[in-house]
């Protein structure tokens, strides 16, 4: 055993076993860590925002690009929102974001997520595969048409999409449990490798 | 009661306990168990082997600390490769935190020799997600006139032979969901569908399922899931790390849910039959 | 007022949605330079969406250290933690040292424990909500137990043909059962984002 003597590991860790602390019961040492966590972060978030806002707005404003002063109007008129008088006046940077992602985000959604991957499958249906994946995609829809209600035999048409959907889900869950046992795995190497020097 | 019955019964605790102990101990003690390679990997691998030696990819650290352990593991195996194959590296971010997890994995190509500026840049952070993303894909310059170091990105050589995201040879983001940052639907959409620069995606373990339907589409080159596709990369590149060191942990920890479901379910079979077998009584 | 309020944020929606999308298709030189200067508008913007969060949290915890003074002793960590984040970060820099300190040791270790705590959650409610009550949890169950032993290889030592079958779920089932979701999911995600544009959805940025 080697315990580590760098005082950055030591802080690292018992922060670490201050949070796992939770899942015995709620106590001190865990509130106090997230609360420094919340304030570090919410820091972190501030400086790296100066930081970009010199890159994206102010050396392109000084360097003569004079129509940035639009969106610095529009972002500071977001904290319009603190003062009830003329807090309306927040909607219209909400609204130059909103617009914009809609737009942005529509017009290549139709392309890749529904005319691309519907040409991907309607191929090889001879295929066992890819048969199976043009019906699980096929049935699958069918479960969210809802203009009218698919009854009698046609109904297990749904049913049979529902089921391609929760082996999809299945497979999801199978997933998030990997990750979720990650993020567990990458403290304990800190505590019990970095730390406290066991192991490899 | 049965023992099943008896268990469903116990402090959760018990179970935190029994978690614990399946990720410390092999992490303590490993036992090395062989990784094989899976496919989405190796098409991934080989994606990567084709491309050009100094060309330029962009890649996104799109992710937060809690999925460091995933995706950083990622990002240096294939640092190691695209250093061998003398491939430039331009980095962004959707979050803050970003931009230091990329520095942190830059480092590998710094020890290969790579020179700031010249052969990699670390571009930072930028707000507004995809609309920004799409932004710098028309012109990088139009989003980031300094980098994360705060050097002018104008007169850095990698910058110069970019003038947009069809001059990438791939683009890729290592990503762990749209909460907050770009997600891989977007990269796709500003990418892939508007320049078709080719794509490669590396997720989290959660994100792994859903961005399937783009690797049979053909739509992206490769999916990187989580930290087992991390313990795969490395031994394909030959350069074990954490990932590898990870995946026995992993092992047990999987086993373990496994048994705890099918706890749960014989417990609920014990509980129904007991049930049937009092009412037949009755 | 009315104006100001309600049609000149429709009106910003509008023109500022239409044009990213006659941008997307159609080569009109001045829709293009346009559409690229808002989508640049928006980065600038976002920045500044950034400091609302830390308002507010400053807003809530300063209230209760005015309020309790003796009873706000995370509220006053919390405060004191923030300045100095922000005083080394916009002082000394992101590469400084003291910097480092508070990333690599505060928040990314701190940040990575909390997430980590879903691993011994995930773990309990798989024991307690995961069980076979129908044909569709039944499907659900067994196929995520397949994908969770075959991922790792202690799950192949276990049973041999896990991998081989965890793979035709992944590049098979789930490619069908996903891409069913992900074609719908985008359809009704059209649908809202022409809302946004053509003002049916004016909600999303305050106006009733």
């Amino acid at each position: 055993m080697n315990i580590s003597t760098d005082i950055g590991v030591w802080v690292g860790a018992l922060f670490a076993i201050a949070i796992y602390s939770i899942l015995y019961k709620d106590n001190l040492a865990y509130s106090v860590v997230e609360s420094i966590f919340i304030g570090a972060t919410t820091g972190h978030a501030i400086v790296v925002g100066v930081q970009t806002f010199k890159s994206t707005a102010w050396t392109p404003l000084v360097g003569g690009k004079l129509l940035f002063v639009v969106p610095l109007i529009f972002g500071a008129l977001l904290y319009t929102r603190y003062f009830p008088s003329v807090s309306w006046l927040n909607r219209w940077p909400l609204a130059l974001m909103m617009g914009t992602s809609a737009g942005v985000a529509m017009r290549g959604a139709i392309e890749s997520q529904v005319v691309a991957q519907v040409s991907a499958t309607f191929v090889n249906l001879l295929d066992i595969n890819k048969f199976l994946i043009f019906l699980g995609t096929v049935l699958s829809l069918t479960y969210f048409f809802l203009t009218f209600q698919i009854k009698g035999k046609a109904s297990l048409l749904p049913k049979i999409g529902r089921y391609f959907m929760m082996a999809a889900f299945g497979a999801a869950f199978g997933n998030t449990v990997m990750g979720r046992i990650s993020a567990a795995i990458g403290r304990f190497q800190f505590i019990f490798v970095k730390w406290l020097g066991l192991g490899s | 009661m049965t023992f099943f019955e008896k268990v469903q019964n116990l402090d959760k605790r018990v179970f935190y306990l029994l978690m614990a102990l399946a990720i410390a101990i092999p992490t303590i003690r490993p036992i090395g168990l062989p990784v094989t390679i899976t496919s989405p990997v190796k098409k991934t691998f080989d994606f990567v082997e084709s491309l050009p030696s100094g060309s330029v990819v962009v890649i996104g650290f799109d992710y937060e600390p809690g999925d460091e352990i995933e995706l950083s593991p990622q990002a240096k195996a294939l640092f190691v490769q695209l250093a061998r194959k003398k491939i430039k590296v331009v980095t962004i971010s959707s979050f803050p935190v970003g931009p230091m997890f990329a520095e942190e994995c830059l480092k590998v190509l710094k020890d290969a020799g790579y020179q700031y500026g010249v052969d990699y840049v670390n571009l930072g952070y930028y707000a507004g997600g995809e609309s920004t993303l799409a932004a710098f894909a028309k012109n990088p310059a139009s989003i980031f006139s300094k980098d994360w170091h705060g050097n002018d990105v104008a007169s850095m050589p990698i910058m110069k032979e970019i003038t947009g995201m069809k001059d990438f040879a791939m683009a890729m983001t290592l990503n762990d969901g749209p909460t907050g940052g770009t997600g891989t639907h977007e990269w796709v959409r500003q990418s892939v569908m508007a320049y078709g620069t080719p794509f490669i995606i590396g997720c989290t373990g959660v994100l792994a399922a859903n961005n399937m339907p783009y690797l049979d589409s053909g739509q992206v080159k490769g999916v990187l899931s989580g930290l087992r596709a991390a313990a795969e990369y490395e031994q394909l590149v030959g350069k074990l790390g954490d990932a590898t060191r990870g995946m026995d942990a992993q092992s047990i920890g999987h086993v373990l849910i496994v048994a705890f479901v099918l706890l749960g379910n014989l417990g609920m079979l014990a509980s129904r039959r007991r049930r049937s077998a009092g009412g037949e009584k009755k | 007022m009315h104006l100001a309020k309600r049609t000149i944020p429709v009106a910003i929606a509008f023109v500022c949605g239409i044009i990213q999308v006659v941008d997307y298709f159609f080569k009109i030189e001045s829709v293009n330079t346009w559409a690229q200067e808002i989508r640049s508008w928006v980065s600038i913007v976002a920045i500044f969406a950034l400091g609302l969060g830390a308002v507010n949290v400053l807003r809530v915890h300063l209230k209760k250290v005015r309020q309790a003074p003796s009873e706000s002793l995370n509220s006053i960590l919390l405060l004191i933690t923030f300045l100095v984040t922000i005083s080394i970060g916009l002082t000394a820099g992101q590469s400084s040292k003291p910097y480092k300190f508070i990333f690599d040791y505060i928040i990314v270790p701190t940040g990575s424990a909390i997430f980590s705590l879903l691993a011994f959650y995930i773990g309990t409610a798989a024991y307690r909500a995961f069980r076979a009550k129908n044909a569709e949890a039944a499907i659900l169950l067994v196929t995520g137990c397949i994908v969770m032993l075959g991922k790792v290889p202690l799950g192949e030592k276990i049973i041999p043909f896990a991998p081989k079958w965890t793979t035709w779920i992944m590049e098979v089932l789930n490619v069908g059962g996903q891409r069913g979701v992900m074609i719908a999911g985008a359809i009704g995600f059209v649908a809202v984002s022409l809302r946004i544009i053509i003002g049916l959805e004016r909600r999303t940025y305050g106006v009733d």
